[in-house]
């Protein structure tokens, strides 16, 4: 009896201290791994400098101002080129701006943005940029945090075992859109302004400057232009992407419509109206009576859900509406001179569309570059017919003043 | 739930062998020497339990762990090692059939309450405990590991009885696509059992 009391008593105990027993359990998994980068802030803020001439690697977008192309390296600064002799542009240097994406002109007085911060650039004497003023973390995509400016993530897949009760696998697929360069910048060419693309984040109306963040417009006071002050920040909605001026509208693209707001008071602009569309990236291009929006599908911001061009009918702009939509192959930023609008189709070259009867454009295609690259055009005025035109494979300058054999009159190429 | 499956199941198995000592208690006075230990063929059959936790999301079944079956046959050398084979039937949380070979000996010889010793090994073969409709979970079986010590009551009739404790190691797998999970898995448990041996 004594024996079965040990063993029940042994039992008992082992049975208790089971509770500590615990299989081993590792699980593969497999996920993107998002390793923060981090800059130091003041590091980034001393940096802005002109550097001797690069080539072009990744860029970004065009700008135009007398004479003078600026071509964005996204997130590093702005090639800039003397384009006196179209046929010529020589690279003046590179102006380096930790962070930029976009940049506007006014009267030699060159905006950027570099990360956090809104700068303003001298540039009367493009040899010597001098930095006037700096607007202190007005956008606020990117974190700061101890450990610095976080700037980007570097991904990776990464396959590895873990402990099975370790719910948590790192940072999947986390996306913080840290201004991916898709805008460029069509502004009121009024009052010495240079002129960008239509991909643009920044615009110029009267005496402000206009810079949008993915839900945010910021207005800033460039009356005093070495002194841009931000007056106004104005919920605008999300996913916003491009932003173009018109008369005293701003018209704005985001990833689900076109939104217009009324800047008959530039220091807080009202919401007037907008339209709604499937998830796509869509920059626009006005001239009434309509809007011109073009939605493409490809990556991860844009969805997948088609690729067209929208033709928004603004005649009465506080009640506009879709008249019509044409389909497209990959359509990005477009840009109108005259009657003739140019689309920017990606990979499937540049396409010239006749306008005057907007509603038949696709029956009028005018003309189609199949053998270059293009996410954004600028259409320069004057009589010159002259089109810049910049894609993943470098910049081209045509002349089009004879739309159906556009003269190739230079090309800047992307360094492989 | 599981627990209380388990304090029922562990209940059972106490008075079993709470049942079976009295048995060979009873059983001294009457006869001092085993019947089966001096054989040289014999046969075990035990169950057991093997209680512990995995702490994964799987199934949330963490607690699961029955030996439901163990048969073995073998032959005796001497005292000291005995050989044999057999097959098994554990349950965790996935179901594992597994052949086995089956090492044991004896410390002492002819006495009522007998130390031995025990090692397994073999390998187990998975199957699905839950039968579900769009199964695309695959389980995979893997070798397992199983030392044990014991006692033999010597009842002095056809079969003694086995008590013993052990530890069982048993590698597994599981592959999940539907959550793009692969697990390895090792099952290390402590197991108790009781059997009859002929």
């Amino acid at each position: 009896m004594k024996n079965s009391i040990h063993l029940i008593a042994l039992l008992s105990l082992s049975f208790f201290f089971s509770a500590c027993l615990k299989d081993k359990c590792e699980r593969e998994v497999t996920y993107l791994k998002a390793t923060p980068v981090y800059y130091n802030l003041e590091e980034i803020r001393n940096s802005i400098e002109l550097e001797a001439s690069k080539t072009l690697k990744v860029p970004g977008k065009i700008y135009y101002y007398n004479n003078y192309l600026f071509i964005n390296e996204q997130k590093e600064g702005v090639h800039i080129f003397d384009n006196n002799d179209p046929q010529n542009p020589v690279n003046l240097g590179f102006l380096k701006i930790p962070g930029n994406v976009d940049i506007a002109v006014r009267q030699g007085i060159l905006y950027a943005d570099s990360y956090i911060d809104l700068v303003a650039i001298d540039i009367r004497d493009i040899s010597n940029p001098v930095v006037l003023h700096r607007v202190e973390a007005t956008f606020p995509q990117y974190g700061i945090t101890q450990e610095g400016l976080l700037i980007d993530y570097i991904y990776e897949e990464v396959t590895e075992m873990r402990d099975c009760d370790i719910d948590g696998i790192g940072i999947f697929n986390e996306q913080i859109d840290l201004a991916t360069a898709e805008s460029t910048g069509v502004l009121n060419s009024s009052g010495g302004n240079g002129t960008g693309g239509s991909l643009a984040r920044f615009a110029l109306y009267d005496n402000y400057l206009y810079t949008i963040d993915y839900s945010n417009l910021h207005v800033f006071d460039i009356s005093q232009l070495n002194q841009p002050t931000e007056v106004n920040e104005v919920v605008v909605g999300w996913d916003i992407e491009t932003i173009f001026s018109y008369t005293d509208k701003l018209f704005i693209g985001s990833t689900t419509g076109m939104i217009i707001m009324n800047a008959a008071n530039p220091t807080a602009p009202e919401y007037l109206s907008s339209y709604d569309h499937f998830l796509g990236c869509d920059p626009v291009f006005v001239k009434e009576p309509y809007a011109y929006v073009t939605l493409r599908s490809g990556n991860q911001f844009c969805a997948d859900n088609g690729n067209q061009l929208d033709l928004v009918n603004i005649t009465d702009m506080s009640s506009i509406y879709l008249e019509k939509s044409f389909g497209m192959d990959n359509p990005h930023g477009l840009s109108i001179k005259d009657n003739t609008l140019f689309i920017c189709e990606g990979d499937f070259g540049l396409k010239a569309f006749d306008i005057e009867k907007p509603l038949e454009l696709d029956q009028h295609q005018l003309a189609h570059l199949k053998n270059i690259q293009s996410f954004d055009i600028i259409s320069l005025p004057g009589t010159n017919g002259q089109i810049l035109v910049i894609g993943t494979d470098g910049f081209y300058q045509y002349d089009v003043r004879d739309i159906e054999n556009p003269v190739l009159l230079s090309h800047i190429p992307v360094e492989k | 739930m599981i627990l209380k499956k388990f304090k029922i199941y562990f209940s059972l198995v106490c008075l079993l062998l709470v049942s079976g000592l009295g048995s060979a208690q009873s059983s001294t006075s009457e006869a001092e020497n085993s019947e089966t230990i001096n054989k040289r063929l014999y046969y075990s059959a035990m169950i057991g339990f093997m209680p512990g936790s995995q702490d994964d999301d799987f199934e949330n079944s963490g607690l699961r762990g029955l030996n439901i079956i163990n048969f073995m046959i073998g032959h005796r050398f001497n005292q000291y090692a005995h050989l044999g084979a057999g097959l098994a039937l554990d349950i965790y949380d996935m179901g594992l059939y597994s052949f086995r070979l089956d090492f044991r000996g004896f410390i002492l010889k002819e006495k009522n309450v007998n130390p031995y010793y025990s090692l397994q090994t073999g390998y187990g073969v998975a199957f699905d405990l839950n039968n579900r409709w769009d199964d695309r979970l695959e389980l995979k079986g893997g070798p397992l590991i199983h030392p044990a010590i014991g006692l033999m009551f010597n009842t002095h009739k056809a079969g003694d009885i086995l008590v013993e404790a052990g530890y069982l190691f048993q590698k597994a797998a599981r592959n999940d696509p539907d959550r793009q999970r692969f697990d390895d898995i090792l099952y290390q448990r402590l197991n108790i059992r009781l059997g009859l041996i002929f």
